[in-house]
């Protein structure tokens, strides 16, 4: 074996790289070649500097980086931008104009879409979520007693309530309000303008929720910005906490103050302040301090996200009696077809207790009648069979929600939910509550 | 490298973000962080932007996430994500006329090291000393060309086989032998004062 090919050998044989009968090759001529042998120690002592080189751990907090990249990344990434019309429509029309636009168009939308009664009223439900976007023909406040009108309608009573004492006015375990689904002014870094839905979840168990609405969440491809801290910085997730806190803990803001469009004011509100907001006027508080997620999806996903989160009901009946009380609903657009009506009573989401195996999808029983009124979870103790029926049930529904939006073959938009944590209400308190003392 | 629990762990962290758990890359990133940042760190020589790319690296391998078909083993899938946004950043640099592509900006611990009385050996000659040959090993590896400097940072700091090599460099097992032949061949070219 001549030394130039053992040369060339000797950096795989110093790292143990050539194949066995090779190496024995080579170890037998460098027993006899000085040169070879100097050759190899001469690679050795190199490869010893290279190892002595001292390693650089990765500067802290860059796994938390990464997170904050990675959200940033897929929230900015998902939604296509608003159509630039909107926007010069916006300014062009003058402010007399867009009020008579919108109210042709409240007009309009009572019109089309005539209210279809809901089978059967759900009074057995004291929280809600709704949402605010004007392709919603109609708003859904399901609560002690349901609400089921026209936006327009809605929205001008909600606009009342707000202009009385600067917080919507709700009687105590009718139906909690949302915190305003204001736009938290995030225009500057996001391409098109989500829509934020308030979800108010009311549950004893904070921990078991807040882990159950994180599993719903992920189970759904949802990304979650979880367990948001109280103020850490100008950050993307600061924004977006300061959207919901400047809002509900600044119910003396002037009309003007809370209609003028922009970012939320930078200052953050004072750790007293933040530590426990008087959400509502009812009982009901929203403690600043438990965690507020803000989950942001594809509209598409929506009524899969409600639905699971109620589904939720049977394992707070299985494990604990006075557990968790998820219930929500959400509205789907309108069909114009023969199916509207079917698709609009199957967009409330039954509450688990009601998706029972007698329950079909229009919110009818086997016999055609309405279905029963079931009482609270906390008075019922769920079979584990008739558990497994149900969640299969709210499978078939969460389809059939969804079906509407896969044929519409629309560009999905990302909407951000935010998930108010609340505590139940005690029945004792459940009275009805007046409008909010005047500012 | 990995041991084959690892790469089990690795698997099953890319099953759930698959599977819908975002919050499993996190166990990723804190696994992999010290070693992606360390071979941005020396291919690209400068400590305060290899920090910034790796950050970027592990972005990029979450989004293609799906790419990731099982081909070869998860960590030299990310060690190539970090080799590839080392380079095209030694790239972008090299287009750039004032950043010289062979300046070597080192840590500030390890520039301030052994003059804080930190260092392993206690004798101040042999602590000058010990910092110029790193300072100087530092250099000779950051103005190798880029194909033998991978296969280098792989192999003498990092410690990954011919093999792993092979699949984060994308060549055959033979061309990273003669790459880091020759690369070593060259550095002790370079490195003529501290290699006998």
């Amino acid at each position: 074996m001549k030394c130039r090919f053992v040369s060339e050998q000797l950096s795989a044989y110093l790292d143990d790289e050539l194949d066995p009968n090779l190496a024995g090759e080579v170890k037998e001529h460098l027993d006899a070649c000085p040169a070879c042998t100097a050759e190899l120690q001469r690679l050795r002592e190199l490869t010893g500097l290279l190892h002595a080189l001292p390693r650089r751990p990765a500067p802290d907090g860059l796994d938390q980086e990464v997170a904050c990249r990675i959200e940033r990344s897929l929230l900015l990434a998902t939604p296509a931008p608003r159509p630039r019309r909107y926007v010069v429509l916006r300014r062009v029309l003058s402010g007399a104009a867009l009020a008579a636009a919108a109210i042709l168009l409240a007009l309009g939308v009572y019109v089309m879409f005539f209210p279809v009664r809901s089978s059967s009223p759900v009074p057995d439900r004291d929280t809600l979520a709704f949402r605010r976007d004007a392709d919603a023909k109609r708003l859904r406040l399901v609560g002690k007693e349901t609400v089921d009108k026209p936006v327009g309608d809605v929205m001008a009573e909600r606009a009342r309530a707000e202009n009385q004492g600067g917080k919507l006015a709700f009687e105590a375990g009718k139906t909690p309000p949302s915190a305003g689904a204001t736009d938290i002014g995030l225009d500057a870094i996001r391409p098109s303008q989500p829509e934020v839905l308030n979800l108010v979840v009311s549950a004893a168990d904070f921990d078991a929720a807040k882990k159950h609405i994180l599993a719903v969440a992920d189970s759904l491809h949802i990304r979650a910005l979880r367990d948001l801290p109280p103020q850490p910085a100008d950050t993307f997730k600061a924004k977006l906490i300061a959207g919901v806190a400047v809002r509900a803990i600044a119910p003396t803001a002037s009309p003007e103050a809370r209609e003028k469009p922009g970012p939320p004011p930078a200052e953050t509100p004072s750790d007293a302040a933040m530590d426990k907001d008087e959400y509502r006027q009812a009982a009901l508080t929203v403690d600043r301090g438990l965690p507020v997620f803000v989950l942001a999806l594809d509209e598409q996903k929506l009524p899969s996200l409600v639905t699971r989160l109620a589904a939720r009901r049977l394992d707070a009946d299985a494990d604990s009696p006075g557990g968790s009380d998820y219930v929500a609903s959400v509205d789907v657009p309108a069909a114009k077809d023969a199916e509207a009506e079917a698709k609009t009573q199957s967009a409330v989401v039954p509450s688990p207790s009601r998706i029972s195996g007698t329950r079909d999808l229009s919110g009818k029983d086997s016999r055609g009648v309405p279905a029963p009124v079931t009482p609270p979870p906390a008075a019922t103790a769920t079979p584990a069979a008739p558990a497994e029926a149900a969640r299969t049930d709210a499978g078939k529904l969460a389809g059939q929600l969804q079906k509407p939006k896969e044929e519409s073959a629309q560009t999905p938009r990302l909407v951000f939910v935010r998930v108010f944590l609340t505590r139940p209400l005690p029945a004792a308190d459940a009275k009805p509550a007046a409008v909010p003392p005047a500012k | 490298m990995a041991s084959r629990d690892s790469q089990v762990e690795d698997l099953k962290c890319v099953a759930a973000v698959k599977g819908g758990r975002p919050d499993a890359f996190g166990d990723v990133v804190k696994r992999y962080q010290d070693r992606i940042f360390n071979t941005i760190y020396r291919l690209l020589g400068d400590y305060q932007e290899a920090g910034d790319l790796t950050q970027q690296a592990f972005l990029k391998a979450y989004l293609s996430l799906n790419q990731f078909r099982g081909g070869s083993t998860f960590y030299t899938w990310l060690y190539r994500i970090g080799v590839n946004t080392a380079l095209d950043e030694r790239k972008r640099r090299s287009r750039t006329p004032q950043v010289l592509s062979e300046t070597f900006i080192m840590s500030p611990d390890e520039d301030a090291r052994r003059l804080d009385g930190s260092a392993a050996s206690d004798d101040p000659g042999e602590m000058v000393l010990s910092r110029e040959r790193e300072t100087a090993v530092a250099q000779a590896i950051a103005s190798l060309d880029d194909v033998h400097r991978t296969v280098l940072v792989l192999r003498d700091i990092e410690g990954l086989d011919y093999e792993e090599i092979a699949q984060v460099a994308a060549c055959p097992r033979g061309t990273v032998k003669s790459r880091l032949h020759r690369a070593r061949l060259m550095l002790r070219e370079k490195l003529k004062g501290f290699v006998q």
